[in-house]
């Protein structure tokens, strides 16, 4: 059973997508931490 | 690795990068590290780690050199399965969501997992399992140390004995300086670099070849890297979720985190982080999957990654992938050295050798712990033991028996210190017979399968009942 160029596209996309949107996520919650004095 | 042909970056260019960023971590190992008073800022942070860093730190620990650059080369050798298989290391993390929690709940004043293993199954079972702890921790960070040389070297073309001792030089420092608190900060930027990095690399490596004439040439020259059915793969994908599973359960490294984050945290930064997580070895394993279609001769598989790197994006590629697996290398480094630190000094030091050492003497010890640690690391990886790898898949065995001990411990209380002991002792026997008799793949999986049928049966069978109120001690004699 072979992956088709639709299931290598989209797995791959869907990984960068959400790895993309990781770093975004975590300055987010640095700074409502660091807002709420919660950082450390 | 042949390292002399796969060098991507120039010697000089590797030696700015290293002195830059060994500036700036030992900077900030110093600034976060100077507020520290008492024991618990240096070997927790405080004990009041938020969200961010928190999730951070659980992430970047877990993103080693290994996910950096063996994901490419399972996609490479694996195929599409080598991508994801690699990714259910995640499910370790997510996994250990509750159980941070629930450490938090139980031993609000703990230290070490040693501490819980000591107070909930009694003296023998922890001497036991410190064994098991030490000799993995120890092993992973001679692993890591040679890795930052061997990869320095395979990059750069600098010395291996050269790069081991400045990599080691710098997180010991900062570690030093800062303790956990500059472990955990440096960790949050260190999780920046390697997302933002990987993710430049891949969107870059999309735009220049695309799916489809990746596709077309794996398609015409290795198909087997799109089999689904690949039954190496699949075996490969079984032992990774336990070997990870077990790594993270059994480690200082994650229960210290615990003890770190601030009450209600644990569980949610655990739960992100290996969410987060899961994308990672896809992301940067997919890139190996451009060699055929770039026509690369690979003389060494483990160097797939950075070579595709550097053919497509030039000196900016091969630059980025420096600084990823630089930044990778120290946020395992530097955990693990503030991990086995704490570990000596509250389970040997502490708990053997001076149990009434005042918080003064405690954070002498702390430091002097790390400086010799990072010594007979470095004195250990100088000679570049090739057999080490072989070492750590032995290891398997030994941490997979201390999974079911460990959860039974912290939510059954009828189970026993005896069950305890007799699982992790069976399922180490049993996995190293396993090692032997049938290959390295099973041995995680055969002891942690004896371990729990121990497990079960002794708290089926036992008439014993825990009080939870025992793991409170961990106050008693707590030095600040």
């Amino acid at each position: 059973m072979t992956a088709g160029v639709t299931v290598l596209a989209w797995v791959v996309t869907a990984a960068v997508a959400m790895s993309a949107v990781t770093p975004l996520i975590l300055i987010y919650l640095w700074i409502r931490d660091w807002k709420k004095e919660q950082l450390w | 690795m042949n390292s002399v042909n796969s060098a991507i970056l120039d010697a000089n260019v590797g030696w700015l990068i290293l002195a830059i960023f060994s500036v700036i971590w030992v900077w900030l190992g110093w600034f976060w590290g100077r507020k520290a008073r008492h024991l618990d800022d240096y070997m927790l942070a405080g004990r009041r780690v938020g969200m961010a860093l928190g999730t951070a730190t659980a992430m970047a620990t877990w993103v080693t050199s290994n996910t950096t650059m063996v994901a490419p080369q399972l996609a490479f050798q694996l195929g599409i399965w080598g991508m994801l298989g690699y990714s259910l290391g995640s499910v370790g993390l997510m996994l250990f969501a509750p159980l941070a929690r629930r450490i938090r709940q139980l031993l609000p004043f703990g230290y070490t997992s040693g501490d819980f293993i000591r107070l909930r199954y009694g003296t023998w079972t922890w001497r036991v399992f410190l064994v098991i702890s030490l000799c993995y921790a120890i092993g992973w960070l001679i692993s890591l140390g040679m890795a930052g040389g061997v990869l320095i070297h395979a990059l750069t073309g600098i010395d291996y004995r050269l790069g081991m001792t400045v990599i080691l030089t710098i997180c010991v420092l900062y570690t030093l300086l800062g303790g956990l608190r500059a472990v955990i900060g440096t960790d949050f930027i260190q999780t920046l670099l390697i997302i933002g990095g990987v993710v430049v690399l891949a969107i870059l490596t999309i735009n220049k070849i695309g799916f489809d004439a990746m596709h077309e040439s794996l398609l015409a020259e290795r198909p087997e890297l799109l089999n689904l059915l690949m039954p190496a793969a699949v075996m490969f994908l079984f032992n990774n979720l336990l070997f990870g599973i077990g790594e993270i359960f059994h480690s200082n490294v994650w229960w210290s985190r615990a003890f770190a984050f601030r009450k209600d945290v644990g569980f949610r930064a655990y739960l992100l982080a290996g969410i987060i997580w899961v994308p990672i070895p896809i992301v940067a394993g997919f890139i190996a999957l451009a060699a055929p279609a770039l026509g690369l001769n690979v003389p060494a598989a483990d160097m797939v990654g950075p070579m595709v790197a550097a053919e497509l994006l030039g000196f900016g590629g091969a630059v980025l992938v420096f600084i990823i697996v630089f930044s990778a290398l120290a946020s395992s480094l530097d955990s693990l050295l503030a991990a086995t630190s704490d570990l000596v000094l509250q389970d040997i030091y502490r708990g053997h050798l001076n149990p009434g050492a005042s918080d003064e003497k405690l954070r002498i010890m702390a430091k002097r712990i790390v400086i010799i640690l990072g010594i007979i690391t470095w004195l250990i990886c100088l000679p570049r033991i090739t057999t080490l790898a072989s070492l750590l898949h032995y290891l398997g065995a030994f941490v997979a028996s201390t999974i079911w001990p460990v959860v039974a411990g912290l939510y059954w209380r009828r189970t026993t210190a005896t069950g305890a002991l007799l699982a992790m002792l069976l399922g180490i026997g049993s996995g190293l017979l396993a090692y032997h008799f049938i290959g390295f793949y099973v041995a995680a999986l055969v002891s942690a399968v004896v371990s729990m049928s121990v497990v079960l049966i002794n708290t089926a069978m036992s008439h014993s009942w825990f009080d939870w109120e025992q793991l409170r001690q961990s106050r008693e004699g707590s030095p600040s």
